[in-house]
């Protein structure tokens, strides 16, 4: 029996480690000790181990991986640690200069003979064992979901994706069924079914995932299901571990927490004086005391959780990764139509897609699709006006078709793969202008929503106005309201129009260069800037201790 | 006129005026100073003095300034707010300050020294507890001052043996000189007795004073000069009046004198000017604007007649209420902290102090300019303090961006130079290739200060990279982590 440590650096991410997952799944089938962490685990616990995985994600996390790769290398040598993952895959070469001797697993795990065992298992197919996340503290915003394929690759080469690098031939996977049915016999039930195809549209076999889907409850009319007793699971995988003498604090908090959090109201009587046990052993006895009860009392703990969650939910289908516009038709709409689809991606990457965009969700609409999300990728070879442009395409659609239940828009920006970080900056962008997006989608959590009259105010009525907000200052963006009724910002309109292209473009540069734009006033500048520079040293939180100073300050200068 | 004016005029100008005890001692020896600076010419100044002390739970104030004329004494100690001193060259002119130890004494006795060697004098005597008694009862309400000063004053042209010792005890005052006033607060409170018996109390009053600056520092080869002209009244018409007109005041004997020496001065020592209305003497550094321990010549204070007016625990939330200061009350207070700055207002025809003189009367164009300029100077040294640490962060890091550097150097130098119409140079012992010329302990501190920087830095990043820890490991897995991290 090999001891097999799978580790994830400790940077925040929404999915969980799908690759060690599967990684984990293999181990185990081989009865071998598996146990998760991320980020790093203390020496002692690491010598135990003989073999480490560490996966890697983004590329603009790539220092934080090195350091965690050696780490691991340091205690159990180099060649017991194999690194792989999205990031390692697409600048392989990156991880080698900086890791001399460093093992990379590049791509898709489809053979274990690629970490050298001789079965041949395609570990790329193999379930996810969700088991490994409760070896961690770390609580993955979206661990309540299956995440599937319905097929790998993508024939497209977009040069600004990675799936050409990581999945270079597309190919069907037909085991959707399988993959969801083993997650329901493992774990119970999740909520949220994400696709995670790079082209689900592109399948042959379409029609026939719909059809399986829709017969598995994720069908517009069937996605009603009782809720996830996660306690069964839970009590399964703890008594597990005991056994196998593999450590349960974290899952034993989990059981904790959901005993703390019961809501007294919605249990009897009965119940309720023994929940009331339960909750005093937590906090007044030890581990050992509450796990043998756990024991004793696993079936009565496990119907109680039956009960309790008696109510249902609906969950819903999501391609993750967007649907491609371009090979949207009538009847794929009317396929993608019978499945509880929410929402509906589909990429709108470039403002000369705009067509067909549109084309797929009035297809999408007309086949009676109602929630709609979008990624629109900027800061690649667009211009900032075309972000503009397409967030107002989407608006408006929006407003032309009243039956748009939901219509959200996420700006994503581009990163190029060739960084480490993320300061890449593309032609017709610059830091400023990144720095307000963020501002603004921060406001909002990523996502600009559909209401006109919001979209208008926060981004402007056109692309001039667009461009004047992304070159305000950033508390004006961020306080928007505030500077508003002061009259700040109207300040700052009228001196910025009175501007020449010139004094713009020299603007732009400064405030782009500076790290900390309320120093800029006092640096060196061109005097003509003198009168907009001096709305950049106003912070909100300063503006409020001494209003006055600052009105009186301008108002002079106005004049 | 003032027989119009209630009694309760007194109770507004006795305890709302005058709440806190030291304001008594810069009061009466302001009253002293103008006597004195009334002698004419021909006298010798040496000859002049004001005298404070205490004895027998008595507080004395005696100058031998020249008096009161006689057929004045006495409508000169009835009125209130009535004075016949002028603006412009006179310290006091309100005509109230002479009552300012009402609140602090039993009794306050007034003698008007007419001729020294015949003991000629004048006596006014304020009973003050029999002003407290008749205070509480209903015939002070409708009471007149007039009326009221008939009942607790007390004139005489006759001194008893107990007044005659104290003015006996200072004859060497009056040895060409005959005429002096001396006041007496008599029994003196618990309050004013703890101000004079806390251990900074003489240095406070050496502050707050018109005394002279010390004899060392106007013969100083560097500085002399620089302190001697605030001392005279310069050739611009504009200015009214000497900037630190210093008197020779005692206190228990003692002679009193600014408490500035070079040794309170930091890398640079400037003049500088608020306009037409005042005239400073600031010391800073050119390396770092922070705050010396140890140091009392800290922080800005404001002089009116050569009398403290106010610092910045004063002056800094003035001009924060007239939103003049654009950065936190506190945070400001501390950072002019650490700069030593003496600003006398010269332009007293336009620039006048508040009633309770802890401000200046913000009343026209004039006066709202001037507060502008203080503020400016203020934010100034804000401005100074952060650029010249943004500047010298940059050097001692080494930083290569050399046009970063010029740029945070340009910063602060324009800082400095708002301070001062010097030039300014800045500190050079900083950078980094000094290394080699530091002493033992100094290359013990700047090798300690790099390594914890860095230290923490790793430590820094290595808590992000961890979430389990092992506590009896945990120094060591951090090891581990930096062995693998730096090799």
């Amino acid at each position: 029996m090999e001891r097999i440590l799978l580790v994830e650096p400790n940077y925040r991410n929404k999915y969980p480690p799908i690759g060690l997952m599967k990684i984990s799944s293999y181990f185990k089938s081989r009865n071998d000790f598996v146990e998760f962490r991320k980020g790093l685990m203390p020496q002692k616990q690491v010598e135990s181990f003989d073999k480490v995985f560490i996966t890697t994600l983004f590329t603009f996390d790539f220092d934080i991986c090195i350091d965690t790769i050696r780490y691991y290398a340091e205690i159990i040598g180099m060649k017991n640690v194999y690194v792989g993952g999205i990031a390692s895959s697409i600048m392989p070469e990156n991880f080698e200069k900086k890791i001399p001797g460093i093992q990379i697993l590049k791509g898709q795990l489809t053979s274990s003979k690629m970490l050298g065992y001789n079965d041949d298992i395609n570990i790329d197919i193999m379930p996810l064992d969700y088991d490994i996340l409760w070896d961690i503290d770390y609580e993955y915003p979206a661990a309540d979901s299956y995440f599937v394929y319905t097929s790998r690759g993508c024939p497209r080469k977009c040069s600004f994706c990675a799936v050409k690098t990581l999945e270079p031939v597309f190919y069907e996977c037909k085991n959707i069924k399988r993959q969801i049915e083993q997650v329901d016999e493992q774990f119970g039930p999740k909520k949220q079914l994400l696709i995670m195809d790079n082209n689900a549209l592109n399948s042959e076999n379409l029609e026939e995932n719909i059809n399986i889907l829709v017969d598995l409850g994720f069908g517009i009319n069937n996605n009603t299901i009782k809720k996830n007793n996660c306690m069964k699971y839970y009590l399964q995988s703890l008594f597990k571990r005991i056994e196998d003498v593999k450590q349960y604090t974290y899952l034993l908090d989990r059981i904790k927490k959901e005993f703390r959090e019961i809501k007294k109201t919605r249990i009897s009587n009965c119940d309720r004086k023994y929940i009331e046990n339960i909750q005093g052993m937590i906090s007044n006895e030890d581990d050992s005391t509450f796990i043998s009860f756990l024991k004793e009392n696993q079936s009565y703990v496990v119907e109680f959780y039956e009960k309790y969650h008696y109510h249902k939910v609906k969950r819903y289908v999501d391609f993750n990764q967007g649907l491609d516009a371009r090979l949207f038709t009538v009847e794929r709409a009317e396929l993608l139509s019978r499945i509880a689809l929410k929402p509906c991606r589909i990429a709108f990457d470039d403002i000369k897609t705009k067509e067909e965009y549109f084309e797929a969700m009035n297809m999408a609409l007309e086949a009676g699709i109602y929630h709609f999300s979008n990624y629109l990728l900027y800061n690649f070879k667009d211009k900032p006006a075309d972000l503009w442009n397409r967030l107002y395409l989407n608006v408006d659609f929006c407003e032309k078709n009243p039956q748009v239940k939901s219509l959200f828009s996420f700006p994503m920006k581009y990163a190029s793969i060739e960084h480490t970080d993320r300061s890449y900056v593309g032609k017709y962008w610059n830091k400023k202008f990144l720095r307000s997006i963020n501002i603004i989608l921060n406001v909002t959590s990523g996502v600009v929503a559909r209401e006109k009259d919001f979209f208008i105010r926060a981004y402007g009525e056109n692309e001039d106005e667009f461009i004047s907000i992304l070159t305000m200052p950033s508390d004006f963006i961020r306080y928007r309201d505030y500077f508003e009724k002061n009259g700040l910002i109207d300040k700052w309109k009228l001196a910025y129009r009175k501007l020449s292209n010139e004094c713009k473009e020299e603007l732009l540069t400064m405030l782009s260069e500076s790290t900390n734009e309320h120093d800029l006033f006092y640096e060196k500048h061109d005097i003509s800037l003198d009168n907009v520079l001096r709305y950049y040293c106003i912070q909100k939180k300063k503006f409020e201790k001494n209003k006055s100073y600052y009105v009186k300050t301008l108002d002079l200068h106005v004049k | 006129m003032y027989s119009s004016v209630g009694a309760g005029i007194l109770n507004i100008v006795t305890e709302s005026l005058y709440d806190k005890p030291i304001v008594v001692f810069r009061e009466y020896i302001q009253n002293a100073a103008d006597a004195l600076s009334n002698v004419p010419d021909s006298c010798d100044v040496k000859e002049l003095a004001a005298h404070i002390w205490i004895e027998n739970n008595n507080l004395c104030f005696l100058d031998n300034g020249t008096g009161i004329e006689e057929e004045k004494f006495i409508e000169r100690m009835t009125e209130i707010a009535n004075s016949s001193k002028v603006k412009a060259k006179n310290m006091g002119y309100k005509g109230i300050g002479r009552l300012s130890g009402m609140s602090y004494c039993k009794k306050l006795t007034f003698i008007n020294i007419l001729d020294y060697s015949n003991n000629k004098v004048q006596v006014y005597t304020i009973n003050v507890e029999k002003y407290n008694t008749i205070q509480k009862t209903d015939d002070f309400i409708g009471m007149t001052i007039e009326e009221l000063m008939k009942k607790i004053g007390e004139y005489s042209s006759e001194i008893d043996k107990y007044m005659f010792d104290f003015l006996m005890q200072k004859r060497d005052l009056f040895t060409n000189r005959n005429t002096g006033f001396l006041v007496i607060l008599e029994d003196i409170s618990s309050v004013l007795k703890s101000t004079i018996n806390d251990d900074s109390f003489i240095e406070r009053l050496s502050w707050l004073l018109p005394v002279p600056f010390k004899e060392d520092l106007l013969l100083h080869d560097e500085f002399g000069e620089l302190f001697a002209s605030l001392t005279k009244k310069e050739n611009d018409n504009r200015l009214c009046s000497i900037p630190a007109r210093g008197f020779a005041i005692y206190y228990q004997n003692e002679l009193l004198n600014r408490p500035i020496d070079v040794s309170m001065f930091r890398a640079l020592v400037c003049k500088n000017n608020f306009g037409k209305y005042a005239i400073g003497v600031n010391t800073f550094s050119n390396h770092k604007i922070e705050i010396e321990k140890k140091n009392n010549f800290s922080g800005i204070r404001i002089y009116i007649d050569n009398i403290l007016l106010c610092d910045e625990n004063e002056l800094i939330p003035a001009l924060h209420n007239y939103g003049l200061i654009p950065h936190g009350l506190y945070e400001t207070i501390q950072t002019v902290k650490g700069i030593g700055a003496i600003i006398y207002i010269t332009d007293k025809v336009n620039i006048s102090a508040n009633a309770r003189r802890t401000f200046i009367e913000i009343t026209d164009s004039n006066s709202i300019e001037f507060i502008e300029l203080l503020a400016e100077f203020v934010n100034s040294i804000y401005e100074a303090r952060y650029a010249l640490s943004k500047y010298f962060n940059a050097v001692k890091k080494n930083d290569d961006d050399l046009v970063k550097i010029e740029t945070l150097k340009d910063k602060a130098l324009k800082s400095l130079e708002v301070l001062t119409s010097d030039e300014i140079v800045l500190a050079e012992e900083v950078k980094p290739n000094s290394f080699e010329e530091m002493s033992k302990t100094e290359r013990q501190r700047a090798v300690k200060s790099k390594i914890s920087q860095i230290f923490n830095e790793f430590l820094k990043k290595y808590m992000s990279q961890t979430e389990d820890y092992d506590f009896d490991s945990c120094f060591n897995d951090f090891v581990v982590w930096l062995n693998a991290n730096n090799k």
